[in-house]
């Protein structure tokens, strides 16, 4: 349950960036957790229930957006958008792809 | 939709007030601001890879992960690798597993230097628990440095452990569709080893709907087949290795 590990960081990078504004108590939490990150939501929020309590986030709603996957063609230049599968370019076939979107795993803000 | 932080949420978007956004909506209502943060959840384990990514650069250290659902034949393959091998290459390996040293016992009877890492309740290895075994190991310039990681297709994906390669497992007897099941693993891997194929005969896997999963996930995966119990295609493997840690 590698999502614990991420819930834990995700409440050390909050308790920083609220001490660093002079506060130990935030309102809101804005995550972006892409489709393409290796998270399970509910494992994550479950994961935040167990730990936020006595922390930081201890009061804290939480907000969750998930971009969608994303890919761009190195051959052609095309993006392209898609779910789990991207094994090559719609447009020429190549397999030289990049992730352009879905891999986001930031804490995007706080509220305090 | 939130213009400060974007969220697009509004269910979950939850104020201790009324929300009609007749105001202009800047979070900044009531004394309370929002401040942009922009940090990578594992920016801390990521970090850490690159500092010990740059420390296997300087020293011309060739690291390799290797990952696998549990009981695919990581540390068979690698028994084998290194008895076959270990004349022409300088090797160290590291273990991950939740618990015991069994697997350190048997690489250890190889002759090659083994850390043993036991992540207890985590389900993976990650950058901080290798940075720390390499510190202990002290891999010899010039070496391939072999991590094999705790069994398991889904965690040890996300953690980066200063790695130049990495190795997805799968053994005939798992089913040609753990590709489409686990795509993080076969995505961000480069190179994928079919284990097990002494089995072939007897179950029902054919390689090559496997390595058409596999590249729906991922268009640039190489496959190599082979047995680490009979040795079969192991050759193929020991090119591949020879020739990308020069
Ligand atoms: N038939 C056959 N059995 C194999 C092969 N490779 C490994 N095995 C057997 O598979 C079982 C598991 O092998 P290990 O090498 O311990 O697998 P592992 O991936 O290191 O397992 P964990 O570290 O527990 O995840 C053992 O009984 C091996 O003998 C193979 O190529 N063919
Ligand atoms: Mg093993
Ligand atoms: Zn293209």
């Amino acid at each position: 349950m590698h999502e614990l590990t991420v819930a834990e960081n995700i409440i050390n990078i909050v308790a920083t960036e609220a001490g660093k504004a002079g506060s130990d108590m935030v309102s809101e939490v804005c995550l972006e957790i892409g489709l393409l990150a290796g998270i399970e939501y509910e494992a994550l929020d479950f994961a935040l229930e167990v730990l936020a309590p006595g922390t930081v986030m201890d009061s804290a709603a939480i907000t969750i957006e998930k971009p969608g996957a994303a890919a761009k063609c190195n051959n052609c230049g095309c993006e392209f958008s898609f779910e789990t599968f991207m094994g090559s370019c719609p447009d020429c076939g190549s397999a030289d792809l990049a992730i352009v979107r879905g891999n986001e795993l930031r804490v995007k803000s706080i509220t305090i | 939709m939130c213009d400060t932080c974007g969220c697009g949420d509004t269910n979950e978007h939850s104020h201790g007030h009324d929300h009609d956004h007749l105001h202009d909506h800047d979070h900044s209502h009531e004394g309370q601001v929002t401040i942009p943060v922009g940090r990578d959840i594992l920016d801390m384990n990521n970090r850490l890879a690159e500092r010990t990514r740059g420390y296997f650069e300087a020293r011309n250290i060739y690291a390799i992960n290797i990952m696998s659902s549990p009981g695919s034949g990581k540390t068979t393959f690698l028994e084998r690798t290194l008895m076959e091998l270990k004349g022409d290459k300088n090797f160290f390996v590291i273990e991950g597993d939740q618990q015991t040293r069994r697997d350190a016992d048997r690489i250890s009877a190889t002759g090659v230097p083994v850390v043993q890492v036991n992540t207890g309740s985590a389900c993976h290895l990650d950058a901080g628990m290798v940075n720390r075994a390499v510190k202990d190991l002290n891999p010899e310039n010039g070496s391939v440095l072999l991590i094999e990681n705790v069994g398991n297709l889904i965690c040890p994906a996300m953690f980066d452990l200063g790695e130049m390669s990495r190795i997805v497992m799968m053994s005939v007897t798992e089913g040609e569709d753990k590709p489409l099941k686990y795509p993080g693993m076969f995505r961000t891997s480069n190179l994928c080893i079919i284990n097990k194929t002494d089995l072939l005969p007897y179950v029902d896997y054919k390689v090559e709907n496997a390595v058409e999963n596999g590249l729906k996930v991922n268009g640039r995966l190489k496959f190599l087949e082979v047995s680490a119990l009979t040795g079969a295609g192991m050759e193929e493997w020991y090119k591949w290795l020879l020739a990308n840690t020069g």
